[in-house]
């Protein structure tokens, strides 16, 4: 007995890389130098305060690329709203704040709503990369009014899933809070039942695959790596299918790439 | 003459930035949260504005704060009728 559970907790550890995909947790040990990541989180607000935008989706890796499935390069998204800053002194000046669904550390299924700082959101990174998302003006001027109403707050469900299917309440993870802050400002509605009825009608999530056993033993390696809120086919909420979301309803103004050295668009 | 200070003191925060890493890899975490805005340490507030002005000299670096808020069971299951797409 005691050697097959050692024999499920390697296969867990082995396999938890693979349907590790939207982790979102605030930064833990930092695998970046930390000016540098200063340096690139000023980098990606000069860029985003260039174009004009008030509010953006950002992303970041916070795994290993390597390990991830095929298609998915970002862990974590989060809103960055241009803001007027008043620092303890008085001072004030604008830059970003950033509006993070982050799991805890001390349980990883459960998630807080966050607000930190562009070079917190990207301490934790793997790679100074970067997916953005800037929507168009009309809808910026909807989701800063959805972020600074309690809608905001009312469509987060703690209850977090690595993997969440979004076309169901169960469990949400960093990604579907953001979508599902985006149906209420494109839809002028905070009623979660016709958010998620928009979402089952004209959101496509990313496919992830992943077969039967592994789905049955990736909860031995998390609880917050079960698929119990999927039938057959696990879909989850990425950064890539909000992107082609926004692109196909025209609600993105801009979607690129950001490195140290490069710009490119998706 | 806004644009001059604030970015002296972002400079000011990359250096401390540096300096904190120097000093201290076990805590580049903290460092990170901070570095890029080490203007005078913690914020007191936070107020959405509109874009009034671009460009790399009026931005400020947040300082991290953390304000948690949670809630909210999980929305019940009976579905609505979908909208039409979404359009702006």
């Amino acid at each position: 007995m005691t050697r097959f559970i050692k024999l499920c907790a390697a296969i867990a550890i082995l396999i938890s890389p693979v349907v590790a995909t939207a982790g979102s947790s605030a930064a833990g040990k930092p695998i970046l130098p930390a000016a540098e990541v200063a340096i690139f989180a000023d980098r990606v607000q000069q860029d985003l305060a260039a174009r004009g935008a008030s509010i953006a989706i950002v992303s970041c890796m916070g795994r290993d690329p390597a390990q991830m499935p095929n298609g998915i390069l970002y862990t974590h998204v989060a809103f960055w709203v241009y803001a007027q800053i008043t620092l303890a002194d008085g001072s004030r000046g604008q830059g970003y704040r950033v509006y993070n669904l982050y799991q805890r550390t001390d349980d990883r299924t459960v998630s807080d709503l966050v607000q930190d700082s562009p070079a917190a959101f990207f301490a934790g990174a793997q790679r100074f990369d970067t997916g953005v998302i800037i929507p168009k003006p009309a809808l910026q001027r909807k989701l800063l009014a959805v972020l600074n109403s309690s809608t905001y707050a009312a469509l987060h469900n703690p209850r977090y899933s690595v993997l969440s299917n979004p076309r169901n309440g169960m469990f949400q993870n960093c990604t579907e809070h953001t979508l599902d802050v985006l149906m209420a400002a494109a839809y002028g509605t905070s009623d979660p039942n016709q958010i998620q009825a928009n979402i089952i009608a004209y959101f496509d999530p990313q496919v992830i695959s992943i077969g039967g056993l592994k789905r049955t033993f990736a909860t031995l390696a998390s609880e917050a790596l079960t698929t119990q809120d999927h039938g057959s086919v696990v879909a989850t909420t990425t950064f890539g299918s909000l992107a082609r979301f926004m692109q196909k309803y025209g609600l993105a103004a801009e979607v690129y790439r950001r490195t140290p050295s490069t710009i490119s668009r998706f | 003459m806004l644009h001059l200070p604030l970015a002296i003191l972002a400079l000011g925060s990359v250096a401390a930035c540096r300096q904190n890493a120097a000093q201290s890899a076990d805590h580049s975490a903290v460092a990170a949260s901070h570095c890029s805005a080490a203007i005078g340490g913690s914020v007191s507030t936070v107020v959405a504005v509109p874009l009034m002005a671009s460009g790399a000299s009026l931005l400020v670096s947040g300082a991290a704060i953390q304000s948690s808020t949670q809630t909210s069971p999980p929305p019940a299951a009976p579905l609505h009728t979908p909208n039409g797409p979404p359009a702006l």
